[in-house]
Formats: structure tokens, sequence, C-alpha cells
């Protein structure tokens, strides 16, 4: 018993000399790009989009080999990336033959017979739309040919491996639960393994209950296989991501908190289908929350409730949830993903290939090029035949075009509000699976709307304004502090210090400014936020009152896209002290960077194509990075 | 008025024209159930299986292949009507597609079978620069505040280098890299820098030199001359190469002898453009 008492001592040693160890390789981490979203031909809906690139090519593109487009033109990233994962649905693999079966028992199921019967182009496009959020719902598992599940799971799985690089790129071997409310509510998430993964992956058949998967997770970690999942698209979850109840509607509570970040470290705030930071409805004092904003339930035109759908309010409600002894089942950090489904991520305004193929491969079919008069007739009889889908469209929030009634002369499909987003960012040791996951779990990530900034975020007490210089400013920091996705236990009642620092994408504009984004709770349980600017393109002062840097003047010629570089800086980077501070408040703190305005994808497309641009679009777009928080905690 | 109907009915004319009415909605009708029969034959069905094992890479069971038959005469019922309403006429899609089948086609016609070995050779002699591996740079460097802080810090460097990982700003990249190419450190730090970098021939600490985000004191360490690709380990990469170009040679030529018998028009411009 003695000895057994030494060891379960010395283990204790152990455990506690851990972190040191990880914390002295700590200044070592380097920022790496990757994408951890993407559908190939596996995916049954981007097969029917045209897709025909396997993982492999999916691999390729991400190494920086060119790759065919379903429409015939090359994709060739810009940049090669240093992860990525391949995220196939895993409900649709080998369900579409079952539902065109007529001798299947899911014969008789609305959507099936909807497939089958479809005599018109409007009403296939309708009844494939329809299949997303309704496969599995009424299908017998006896149904599920789970052969072709396994086979296809065994390939997705082989061509991870094969692709692996440890040190030049890694993979992760992934996939996407695509599960729902009742009907269109987003709840997808992309799960994701550290290493080996199990024989079928737990997809919506099962459960559409993502606590079911999250126990999964958690068996599956029991036997050595750890994973996370990775919500997206809140922006049309109709309030359900972020919900202040359980999926069965019962109320949160510690043990739910706990299961979530055990198993949901992270979220995908900004993709091709728009991002959810958050709603300029919702933030109307931060005049640049209309970012991309997609406020739409995923594959309909049914308004998205903005309650419970964005990233910021999740904070804050997590705050209030933690105050009300529920525990905070939203303490994420943050990543970005393109969600492709053509293999290749289209993450450069100047390049860009929107997601779904075939369906809005060219600028005339996103809206941001002028239909001709023929195209205009046919895209009338379209209208017509799909009245009744349209009938109840309601106004853009974004543009004030509804879907009924779009800018004269464009088309204005979904995807005309879908954006060239975005990247994952990690602070990691090295180019390993392990090394990147891990810095997913432990929040060190970030995420960017497209190009590769990079941003840096500490918080602690004791940082000063001579540290900015400091060469060993890093080592300090991680020292004296916490790095993003970090929780700072509140000291002496005294303000705590930030240390925020962000470096443009040398093949993109400059920045021109650097922010800190605060929400609290105050002593009556009542949240709120506010944005600061900290630093200024070339040097200028943050106006005291309003916490605001004067204009820039940075400005972009929207008939040839070229911008100055007279104004924007390389890097902005800041010692910052909460200003609005008051001991007992917990808070959480993020960094956004913006660039000096650019074209948007649209006014690209325009150009090239010759044709004015289409006036409900934005025509340039101010590209971000977000940081993970930091949560201060009393 | 009578009397003109009864004058119109009994000219011949109309009742030509009548009957030609007739006889043309009469051959509709014909041309159209002629055009409800769809035909399924044995070596349709086998197409349709080898599609299907392309995807499954396994045999459809019966009730999979009457699905597969029963989608084959659906999709090809939607085909005809579309057809019928002349849906494909302007779509931009089946356009593109018709236009790729010829092109693979006219690619595909002229392409040789496997080349033999000392055509690959040649080949390869040929294009030799895109098998070699660049030069690359192995460098490190310190960020600096400011154009002047660069020739302070650059002439401290070269008296004593021991510290120089404690010299200058924080960087939020590395502060020494192995072997880079110039494309490489371009997308790291810059066009501008790679090319300074590239140029440089001195081996000291050298400065100032600028980036996307500032100014920096920079040392060559090595310079790792590019690299001569080796034929034999390359061989198969090769040959994908050489009949990718042999593909793009055949469609080029194939293009220009079909571009050869069309005559393009080009009409006036009517009015102001908008």
């Amino acid at each position: 018993m003695k000895i057994n008492k030494k060891l379960a001592a010395l283990g204790a040693a152990i455990a506690i000399s851990v972190p040191q160890l990880a914390l002295a390789g700590a200044e070592d981490r380097r920022a790496m790009f990757g994408e951890t979203h993407l559908h190939t031909n596996l995916s049954f809906d981007a097969f029917i989009f045209g897709n025909r690139n396997g993982p492999d090519a999916a691999y390729d593109f991400a190494k920086g080999k060119a790759i065919t487009h379903p429409l015939g033109f090359e994709m060739k990233i810009r940049v090669p990336l240093d992860f990525q994962a391949v995220t196939d649905h895993a409900a649709y693999l080998g369900m579409v033959p079952a539902m065109f079966d007529p001798e299947s028992s899911v014969a008789n199921h609305p959507i099936a017979t909807g497939l089958r019967s479809a005599k018109t182009a409007g009403e296939r496009r309708a009844a494939f739309g329809g299949l997303l959020p309704y496969i599995g719902q009424q299908i017998e598992d006896d149904l599920l040919d789970m052969n072709i599940v396994r086979d296809t799971w065994a390939e997705i799985k082989a061509a991870a491996d094969r692709n692996n690089e440890p040190g030049k790129f890694t993979t992760f071997i992934g996939y996407e639960y695509t599960s729902s409310q009742d009907t269109f509510e987003n709840l997808h998430r992309n799960v994701i393994f550290r290493g080996a993964a199990p024989k079928e992956p737990y997809s919506r058949l099962i459960s559409k209950n993502p606590e079911n998967l999250w126990r999964w997770m958690d068996s599956l970690r029991d036997q050595g296989m750890d994973s996370i999942a990775i919500p997206h698209n809140s922006n049309g979850s109709d309030g359900y991501m972020f919900s202040d109840k359980t999926y069965d509607g019962a109320e949160i509570d510690k043990d739910y908190a706990a299961l979530r970040m055990r198993n949901e470290p992270i979220v995908e705030v900004s993709q091709v289908k728009g991002t959810s930071e958050t709603h300029p409805l919702q933030s109307p004092n931060d005049e640049w929350a209309a970012f991309e904003i997609m406020d739409f339930q995923i594959a309909t035109w049914k308004e998205s409730r903005l309650d419970g759908s964005y990233v910021r309010q999740a904070y804050r409600r997590g705050l209030e949830m933690q105050a009300q002894g529920k525990g905070n089942p939203y303490k994420f950090g943050l990543i970005s993903a393109s969600d492709t489904h053509v293999s290749a991520g289209a993450f450069d305004e100047y390049d860009y290939w929107s997601k779904i193929g075939a369906v809005d491969g060219t600028g005339r079919l996103r809206g941001a090029v002028r239909l001709t008069w023929t195209q205009r007739l046919g895209a009338q009889v379209f209208r017509l035949q799909n009245w009744w889908q349209q009938i109840n469209m309601p106004e853009d929030r974004r543009t004030g075009y509804p879907g009924k009634n779009p800018a004269p002369g464009y088309l204005h499909m979904q995807w005309s509000s879908w954006g060239a987003s975005g990247l994952a960012g990690v602070w990691a040791e090295e180019n390993t699976r392990g090394s990147i996951f891990d810095a997913m779990r432990r929040k060190e990530t970030f995420a960017t709307s497209g190009p590769r900034m990079k941003v840096r975020l500490f918080g602690g007490y004791g940082f000063n304004e001579k540290m900015l210089a400091d060469p060993q400013m890093v080592r300090k920091a991680y020292a004296r502090g916490v790095p993003m996705g970090g929780d700072m236990k509140a000291r002496l009642g005294r303000a705590p210090d930030f240390l925020l620092w962000a470096t443009q994408d040398p093949g993109s504009a400059p920045l021109q400014r650097l922010q800190m984004v605060k929400g609290w709770i105050d002593a009556k349980g009542k949240t709120h936020e506010k944005v600061y600017d900290v630093a200024c393109a070339g040097g200028a002062p943050v106006a005291k009152a309003t916490h605001r840097c004067p204009d820039n003047n940075a400005k972009v010629d929207v008939k040839t896209c070229a911008y100055g570089a007279d104004t924007g800086d390389g890097e902005l980077k800041a010692h910052w002290q909460d200003p609005d501070y008051k001991p007992g408040e917990n808070a959480f703190y993020y960094v956004r960077a913006l660039e000096n305005p650019t074209c948007r994808w649209s006014t690209w497309d325009a150009i090239r194509a010759n044709s004015k641009p289409n006036p409900a679009l934005e025509a340039t777009i101010q590209e971000r990075v977000w940081s993970s928080p930091i949560w201060l905690e009393h | 008025m009578q009397e003109g109907l009864r004058k119109l009915a009994q000219d011949r004319l109309i009742w030509f024209v009548i009957l030609g009415v007739l006889l043309f909605a009469a051959d509709r009708l014909m041309q159209s159930r002629d055009n409800e029969i769809i035909k399924i034959d044995l070596p349709l069905v086998e197409k349709l299986v080898a599609q299907w094992e392309g995807q499954t890479e396994r045999r459809p069971n019966a009730r999979e292949l009457d699905a597969l038959i029963e989608g084959h005469i659906r999709e090809e019922i939607l085909v005809r009507e579309a057809a019928r309403l002349g849906l494909d006429d302007d779509d931009i899609i089946i356009r593109r597609r018709l236009a790729q089948k010829v092109e693979f086609m006219m690619a595909d016609e002229t392409v040789s079978d496997l080349p033999d070995r000392a055509q690959l050779q040649r080949f390869f002699d040929e294009n030799r620069a895109q098998y070699d591996s660049p030069e690359t740079l192995s460098w490190r460097h310190v960020f600096v505040e400011s154009e002047a802080q660069a020739r302070q810090v650059q002439a401290a460097l070269n008296a004593h280098e021991s510290d120089w990982q404690n010299k200058g700003k924080p960087f939020m990249l590395n502060r020494q890299y192995a072997r880079q190419s110039e494309l490489e450190l371009s997308r790291l730090m810059g066009t501008q820098f790679a090319r300074a970098l590239f140029q440089e021939t001195a081996k000291d600490w050298r400065a100032p030199v600028q980036s996307a985000f500032g100014w920096h004191v920079v040392k060559i360490d090595a310079r790792h001359a590019a690299q001569q690709a080796a034929f034999e380990p390359l061989i198969e990469r090769v040959a994908r190469d050489y009949q990718k170009m042999q593909r793009q040679q055949a469609l080029a030529a194939a293009w220009a002898e079909l571009r050869s018998r069309y005559q393009v028009e080009l009409l006036p411009i009517e009015g102001a453009a908008e």
C-alpha cells in the first residue's frame, strides 16, 4: 500500500510538471493555416453538383497542385496549406440509391417521391434541397447499407493517412455530422480525429441530438481515440446552435456544459455561407458588424432567428449561464474554414468559385454579373415555376432585396450572399496531427476571412508597453500570462493587461486597425459588449472618448480593384488595459484586426465579365482576423 | 358577311391550308408517340452496371438494378422533356459540357499509347528545368523599428553576433529559416523582400531590407544551389507529363483545324453601350 501511495504521489508530480514542460516550448509555437471543412465527390450533394474530385485530389489542391472545377476550369490555391481535413457528409454515404429505389420503404417519404416524380429542373432542385434536412429522419436502420458506408469511410481514412506528411503537411481524418432540429435549423458540426478513427462515423441517422454525438465521442476517447466536433453555420441555425436550452428543450446544466466543452472546444465562425461573429441588429454599436451576413436557414429562404445564432451573443449567454450556476457551455475558441463542395476552398476574392460546383460556378449564376436578355427571360420562367417556394420569401436583411424581387437584371440566389472565406489558424509547435490537434483543444486558434493574417493575444498582469519592443516578448508573455483561448483569474480587483498583435498577409492589403472586442456581465446579471480600437494604421492615436481610430482614408478603386500602398500597416501591436474594468465582473476579450478595404469577389466577377456590378451586393470588403477569446474570471 | 364566309369556304386555297394543318398535326402526333418509346437493351444495362461498379466497387443486387434502370428511364424522360421545352438551348452548363466533350474527343484521338524510354528521355532533357529543384537560402534576421535602426543594429551585429536573438523587436514569424525557395520566401515575407535576399551576395549582416511587415537586418547563412534532377527516379512523373503534353498538343492541332473551318463575322454595334 505504501508503495502504491508513493507511486501515486510520483504520478501527481509528473502530472503537475507536464504543463510546465509544454510551456517551455510554447514560445516556439508558430502560426499555421489549414482547412477543416471540405467535401469531395463522396458527399452525395457534392456529387450532384458535379464534383468528381476525390480526397486525393483535395489533398493535392491543399499542397499546391491545380485541380479541375466541375465547369472545367482549373482551381489552384495561392499559397499551399499546412494542414487539411476532408469532411464528407456521413449520413449520405450510400443513401442515395435507396431514395431512388421505388421498392424501398423510404419510397413513400415525401422527399423520395418528390425526387422520383420531379419533372422540371426547378422541382428537381427543390427536391434535392429538401433532401438535406430530411434524409434519415424516417429511415429504418435496416435500410441503411452499412457496407457502402464502411467502404467509403475506409477510403476516406486511407486517403488521409496516405497524404499525411508529418512536419510538412498534416491531414486529419474527419467527417460532417449533418444534424438539425425538426426541419432546416442547421446544427451541423465536423468531427475531427486526433489520430485513429473508428470503423463507422456517428451520423444523424443514429441520432440527430448532438449530445448523443458527444457521448459517443466520450466513449471513443475512453478507447484512446480522441476527437473534437466543430459546429458551423450557427447563422443558419434559427437560434438553436447557441440556445439557452438543450436539444430536447430542457434547461442547460453543469453536466451539459462540461459535456459540450469537452467535445466542442472550437467553433467555425466564418465560411463560404457567411460569417457568424455577430449581426448588425445584435451589435448596433459595432460599425463593422455587417460583415458577410447570411441570415437564412441553410438551403432555404426561411429567416434564421438571430437570438442564439451568433458567436458573440453565445459568449455573453455563456457568462449569464455561469452566473446562474449552470456552467458555461459556450467557452469556445474560433477558426474559419471553407465548406467547399468542389474539393477545393476558394479563399481569395479575386479568384473565387464559391462552393457548389455547376450550380454557382460562374459570376452570372452567383448574381454578380448582369444577365443577358434571354437569360433574364429564363430566370423569370424559373421564378414562376418556383412561385410556391418563393411566395413567403422574406426580404434579405442585408441587401434589402427579397429573392422574389431581385435587383433588376441579376440572379438573386442563396449563394449570392456567400463569400470567399475562410481559413483556420493554429499556434502549434510543429506541423503534426498531435501538435495541431492539441492547439485546437486548448483553443490557441484564430479565424480569418480568407487572407493569411496572423494574430496573437496574451492576457495577464504585469505586462507593459516596453514588452512590445522586447525581442523576448513572446516568451515573457507566456510566462506571465495566458494566450488566446485561455482563462485568467482576476487579481486583487486590478484591471487585466493585454498584449495584442496582428500582421498582414504579405499577398493582400495592409492592416487598418487592431481592435479588442469585450463582453462582460454586471452585478445585476446583465451582459454588455463593446468594441475598442487599440492601434491604428500609421501610428495614429485612438480617440479617448470614442475608442476609435481616425479614418485612414484607405481607398479602393472599384473599377480596377487597385488600392493605394500609402496607408495601412504591415503589423499592428498594442499593450492595452481595460479602461472599463469593474472588480467582480467576469468578461471575455477577443482581438479583431481589419485590413484596408479591397474588392469583394462580386466586384471582381463583374469586372472580368465587363458587367456593371450588382448594386445589391457589397462592392468592397474589409477582410479580417479574429482571435479566440481570453476569459477573465473572479 | 355570310356571303364572305361562303366565298371563303369555296376557296380551294383555304381547304389546302386546313388540310395542311391537319396533316402537320397528325405527323406531330405520330412523332410524339415515337418519342414516347424508351428502349432498354443489354448494352445499356451493362453500361449502367459498369457506372454503378465504378462508384461502389461492387455489383448491384436485383433491387438496385431495377432502381438503376428506373433511374435511367426517369432521366431519359426528363431529358426529352427538357429538349422539347428547349431548355437545353441556352443552358450554359450544357453548352460547356458539350464543348468539353468535343475537346476530350479531340485530345484523345491522337494520343499514342505508352511512350518508349527514348522518347521520355528526350522529353526529360528538353524540360529539365521543371524537374530541377530551385535555388534555396538559409537565412536569419532581426526585425527593427526603422531604416535608421536597421543600420545601427547591422553595425552592432557585424561586430558581435553572439546575442543576435535578443536584438530588435519581436517578430510574428520565425527568426531563422532553412532552405527556402524564392517563391516560398515571397509568400512568407512579400515579393520585395524575397527578391532582395536572392540578389544579396554578401555573407555578413545586411541592412536595411524591407518586407511587408517593416524593416529587417538580414544574414544569409547558406546558399544552396539549384539541384539538377536525375531521369531514373522520376520516370513515372515524366511519363505522366509527356502524355499530358501530347494531349495538349493534339488538342491545339485539332482546334486549329476546326477553327479554320469557321468564319467569324463581327456585326456593327447599334446604339450606345449601356
